[in-house]
């Protein structure tokens, strides 16, 4: 077992910069499962908004302003003279709302005053804003049309705003997951760039450099070096994938132990052997350190952008969801995203999650193939020398 | 014949480390100077305080007549250095290396094409001048860093190792280079581990251990400073102790060591020591396998002043 | 000495420019990045856009107000502007249970002898879809109150029974709201700070204490912060001319928007270039480790940038714009953004001229700090 103790050696030579990477990946893992739906009530979406009210005494503009705080949620900008283009740009609010001076007596005389808004245009929030405004003012020129007073209008209005829709969420519990989905889905980046990286420098130690021939020339036959060597990389990721089980299990607790929870896990194993047979190809194929290190890089990221890890996969174009197809991180996020809609275990619901698997599987055994016979390749070229 | 280098009272501390001690010597136009001394001895220190990269606590430094500071661009012009450690670009070729180096002593653009060449055909690597260094072997890669250092036709030469680990051909090509250059007019300071190199080509050598110069001249002077002068083998079996005592008492015979097999004759002084040995055997009948004589090397002249070997 | 200078940046050009790893890491991998922010966010604002929910109603009582309703939904289920749903109806309230467990609707309505709307997670479109079900309600409950309080207002004509929809806003839209740009000015703004990477290694080889070719420079019998001066030139300009050629991808190839200001685009990357080989150069120059050692560090120190700029997500860098905002004059890569931003945002100048200005006084923070560091022309120990 030389072989593989030298192996463990050399792979402690890499564990600042697994701790590095790891370090990196929880801070991501924070932010981005901090939001996350996990209610289970219906709540009506409020869109922020900023408004600037120049006609403060009119009690009509009050009530009116009193509605928009119902429907959406008031945000104070500050006087800073970017301060309101920023907030729309970043989306701090989702309209600016100006309202002129002298709009409720304006809009009591039939001078039917506009109020002028800043919104990002087309946008699914500004058409929502822009309805409850309208269905609001439109009442309220109904009841004058009708010859109401102000009076009489507010008690009508109060009637309007009893009105509601009783709104039922279906059961489901799936909803806790997201935040463990996020967090699994962002770990495609980091399983990948940590287990390629170990293993594809490790392998270089091993196959490049003089040690090889130090290795050829020694009693102990070939297929038991690569037996053990295969041994140290398949101890090494699963301890990276065992390292973020345990940090899901800290960060989300008992929904890890959920059938689905369970599914999760699953999932990320399978995808770190993936993981494993890419770092043994590159360490193969690659001879040059730096090489692989910009591969690496190249690789992980690349895979986290075009499959779904870092922007989710609804966003992504057709374009691009059609290319990432011959990605296996396509598959691994694909089956996270629908374990965690399963709505049951029936045969029928588990039947694309299993194929998915069955395809991550597929692409190890492409890698491992393509790896052996490189491998047998190059030493009959003797190109490891 | 003017002083090239006149040093007095150089000393400098690494903390409470004393590195140099009051070290005072001269250095003449034209000769070529052996540095001799174990790791840590204090050479590579001394020559960084000459060169001014290092600040150093007492004593003065003079080349060429004048005192030595990193502003002395015109005493710099003429002196050249040849580094232990390779240091040459990656990404540039032989050619390159040696134009670029040369190119911060030698403005004019044809005088210093003209320079480079010269130093391409001393170091002999003509054929390689379009050779990245990774291609080149270790021999080759120590000869391209000498071209680096001397390709200015400095008239003040360091040497620091120039021949560690290097092939024989590379290495008298480099020994060669260096007697040309020194044919030419060029003072060399050269600082090796290899004896049989100082003794080939040095006219002055010094020996330096903890910071201290302890002994100094041609080899021929170093070599009176000990007390052992000849070092005669036998291989003879079965020698008696009374044969041994005899053997003691010869002449000139310093000491006399036998392990059974070989015997170990040293003597303080003599010329004919060798042959007077030879009768004395005939005349008692002793019958030997081999019979050889060695002269003291300066390992011998550093072994008994240091106490150690001088590849410690 | 002008000549030394022209001998000296000659051939640190050629050093650089066949140093095919700073090669990738400073040209080849942003435009890879690049490459991949625009296939990721390509769709992401068109996600923004009005898109029709799919939904299904279930009439479990027939009546002509439920009628009504689905005639409404119909509508709003017209193709072309304006249109919120696509509406399907359905038989009975399992199938529509079992459409909504699929991911096939959003949402359904149940019309019994109220409206009522089941959904599986919180959003917009379940709100809207409540709101639409509430002002149906809430029309029957005006025409009540106009009965109950002034009926005579009914009398005249039956078009005032019905509710007349206006428009009461008046949009001014901004032009520019895409934000995934900032992604790329981030990119850009870490790619300024990549020119450090040649002032370590301009430091590397220029410094007695740092290297033997260092040592080299020292006793030749040149002033060395001339020779210093050349190779961060050269390095300077290597770099510039990368960044425009990915500027120039970004905004030619791509086809993100910088705005239409060529001029202060390009004295923006030019001065954020100094600000990163000051950084790179402090990096070099303050500690004696190993040249990957200091290339790792500068590395790590232009994420971290990159990542407070919100390269990573965005947030964060709203946070500290909110929170602790003089933090942004201390790292340049929020600078280079934030100027760049400026340009594609603002009509006026001014935010832009302070970032530059920052990056000025960024740079000659670092130079200065670094000139400690390089001034010595001897030391204790090498």
């Amino acid at each position: 077992m030389i072989v593989f103790k030298n192996y463990i050696k050399i792979v402690k030579g890499y564990l600042p910069m697994v701790l590095m990477y790891t370090g990196i990946f929880l801070l991501f893992a924070v932010i981005a499962t901090s939001a996350g739906d996990s209610t289970t009530s219906f709540t009506t979406l409020k869109p922020k908004l900023a408004i600037q009210n120049n006609d403060p005494q009119s009690s009509f503009t009050k009530d009116f302003v009193a509605y928009l705080a119902q429907q959406g949620t008031i945000i104070e900008l500050t006087d800073a003279t970017y301060a309101e283009s920023d907030a729309l740009f970043y989306r701090k609010v989702d309209a600016i709302l100006t309202i002129p001076k002298g709009f409720g007596s304006d809009f009591q005389n039939g001078l039917a005053p506009k109020i002028s808004s800043q919104v990002v245009p087309d946008s699914a929030n500004a058409a929502y804003i822009t309805m409850f405004i309208n269905q609001y003012l439109d009442a309220c020129q109904y009841y004058l049309d009708h010859g109401f007073t102000e009076t009489e209008m507010r008690q009508a209005l109060q009637a309007y705003h009893r009105v509601g829709t009783e709104v039922s969420m279906l059961d489901v519990k799936q909803n806790h997951l997201v935040k463990a989905q996020n967090f699994y889905n962002f770990a495609n980046y980091t399983i990948l760039a940590t287990t390629i990286m170990v293993i594809g420098l490790s392998m270089y130690t091993f196959y490049h450099s003089t040690i090889w021939r130090r290795n050829l020339v020694s009693p102990i036959p070939i297929s038991k070096i690569n037996r053990q060597l295969f041994l140290g990389n398949a101890c090494m990721t699963t301890i990276v994938w065992l390292l973020y089980v345990v940090i899901s299990i800290v960060m989300y607790g008992d929904m890890m132990f959920s059938k689905r929870g369970g599914l999760l896990i699953l999932n990320a194993f399978l995808f770190s052997i993936v993981a494993l047979s890419i770092g043994f190809l590159l360490g193969i194929l690659v001879k040059n350190r730096e090489a692989q290190s910009g591969l690496i890089n190249v690789i992980a990221l690349g895979s986290s952008f075009l499959c779904g890890a870092f922007v989710p996969q609804e966003l992504l174009s057709e374009t691009v969801l059609n290319i990432a197809h011959i990605l296996p991180s396509y598959w691994f996020v694909k089956n996270n995203n629908a374990i965690v809609l399963l709505s049951d275990f029936k045969g029928s619901s588990l039947q694309p999650i299993v194929i998915s698997m069955m395809i991550m599987m597929g692409f190890v055994i492409l890698f491992f193939g393509l790896a052996n016979i490189i491998s047998k390749q190059k030493l009959k070229k003797q190109a490891f020398l | 014949m003017q002083n090239v280098i006149e040093v007095r009272h150089l000393t400098k501390h690494y903390g409470s480390l004393k590195a140099l001690d009051d070290l005072s010597f001269t250095v003449k136009q034209g000769e070529i100077l052996g540095l001799l001394g174990p790791n840590g001895s204090g050479k590579s220190t001394m020559i960084s305080c000459l060169l001014s990269l290092l600040q150093y606590d007492h004593g003065s430094i003079q080349i060429m007549g004048k005192e030595m500071s990193p502003d002395c661009y015109d005493i710099k012009a003429q002196i050249g250095v040849v580094f232990q450690e390779v240091a040459v670009f990656e990404e540039l070729t032989v050619y390159e290396n040696i134009d670029y180096f040369c190119g911060l002593y030698i403005k004019e653009k044809e005088k210093r094409k003209q320079y480079v060449w010269d130093a391409i055909k001393l170091v002999g690597l003509s054929e390689f001048i379009k050779f990245r260094p990774k291609q080149l072997s270790g021999g080759l890669l120590r000869r391209l860093n000498i071209a680096c250092g001397i390709a200015h036709k400095p008239s003040l030469i360091f040497l620091d190792e120039p021949t560690v680990a290097v092939d024989p051909q590379s290495r008298n090509h480099i020994l060669e280079g260096i007697r040309t250059l020194n044919q030419a007019g060029a003072t060399i300071i050269y600082t090796t581990h290899y004896m049989e190199e100082v003794e080939l080509i040095c006219h002055q050598i010094m020996i330096i251990d903890k910071g201290k110069i302890i002994a100094s001249g041609t080899k021929e002077s170093l070599k009176t400073l000990i007390s052992t002068k000849e070092k005669v083998t036998v291989e003879i079996d079965g020698l008696k102790d009374t044969i041994v005592s005899e053997i003691r008492k010869l002449k000139h015979v310093e000491d006399v060591i036998y392990d059974g097999e070989v015997l170990y004759i040293t003597y303080r002084e003599g010329k004919h020591n060798l042959s007077e040995l030879i009768d004395y055997m005939k005349a008692k009948k002793l019958k030997y396998s081999k019979i050889f004589s060695e002269q003291p090397t300066l390992n011998d002249v550093f072994l008994e002043l240091t106490g150690k070997e001088l590849r410690d | 000495m002008i000549k030394m200078f022209q001998h000296i940046i000659k051939y640190r050009f050629r050093i650089m420019l066949r140093d095919k790893v700073m090669l990738f890491w400073t040209l080849l991998f942003p435009l890879v990045l690049a490459t991949f922010f625009h296939l990721a966010f390509s769709n992401l604002t068109s996600e923004e856009q009005l898109k029709p929910t799919e939904i299904a109603v279930v009439m479990m009582e027939k009546n002509s107000y439920n009628t009504s309703f689905i005639d409404v939904l119909e509508l709003l289920s017209k193709k072309g502007e304006g249109q919120l749903f696509i509406t399907r109806q359905v038989s009975s309230t399992s199938q529509a249970k079992q459409l909504l467990e699929d991911n096939k609707i959003t949402g359904y309505y149940v019309l019994t002898d109220t409206i009522q709307v089941v959904v599986k997670v919180n959003g917009l479109a379940q709100t809207i879809m409540k709101s639409v079900a509430d002002q149906f309600d809430r029309q029957a409950t005006m025409v009540e109150q106009v009965m109950m309080v002034h009926p005579e207002s009914l009398a005249t004509s039956i078009e005032q029974v019905v509710l007349k929809s206006q428009n009461h806003l008046v949009h001014q839209n901004k032009d520019h709201t895409d934000y995934t740009v900032m992604f790329f000015y981030t990119l850009i703004g870490m790619v300024c700070v990549y020119t450090g990477f040649f002032g370590i290694s301009a430091i590397q080889v220029t410094e007695a204490n740092q290297s033997t070719k260092g040592a080299r420079m020292a006793i030749s019998p040149t002033n060395h912060m001339n020779v210093l001066l050349a190779s961060l030139l050269a390095g300077c300009c290597v770099q510039y001319v990368e960044i425009l050629i990915l500027l120039a991808y970004i905004v030619l190839i791509l086809g993100v928007s910088f705005g239409s200001q060529l001029l202060p685009i390009l004295l923006l990357t030019f001065v954020g270039c100094f600000a990163g080989m000051a950084l790179g150069i402090f990096v070099g120059a303050c500690n004696r480790k190993g040249e990957n050692t200091k290339v790792g560090i500068l590395l790590a120190v232009a994420m971290t940038c990159s990542f407070f700029a919100g390269m990573m997500a965005l947030d964060v860098k709203l946070i500290i714009a909110e929170y602790v905002p003089i933090l942004e004059y201390f790292n340049p890569v929020t600078m280079v953004t934030n100027a760049l931003y400026a340009l594609y945002y603002y009509p006026t100048l001014d935010r832009y001229f302070v970032n530059v200005l920052g990056l000025v006084m960024f740079t000659g923070v670092f130079m200065t700090l670094s000139y400690y560091f390089i001034r010595r022309k001897q030391y204790d120990s090498i």
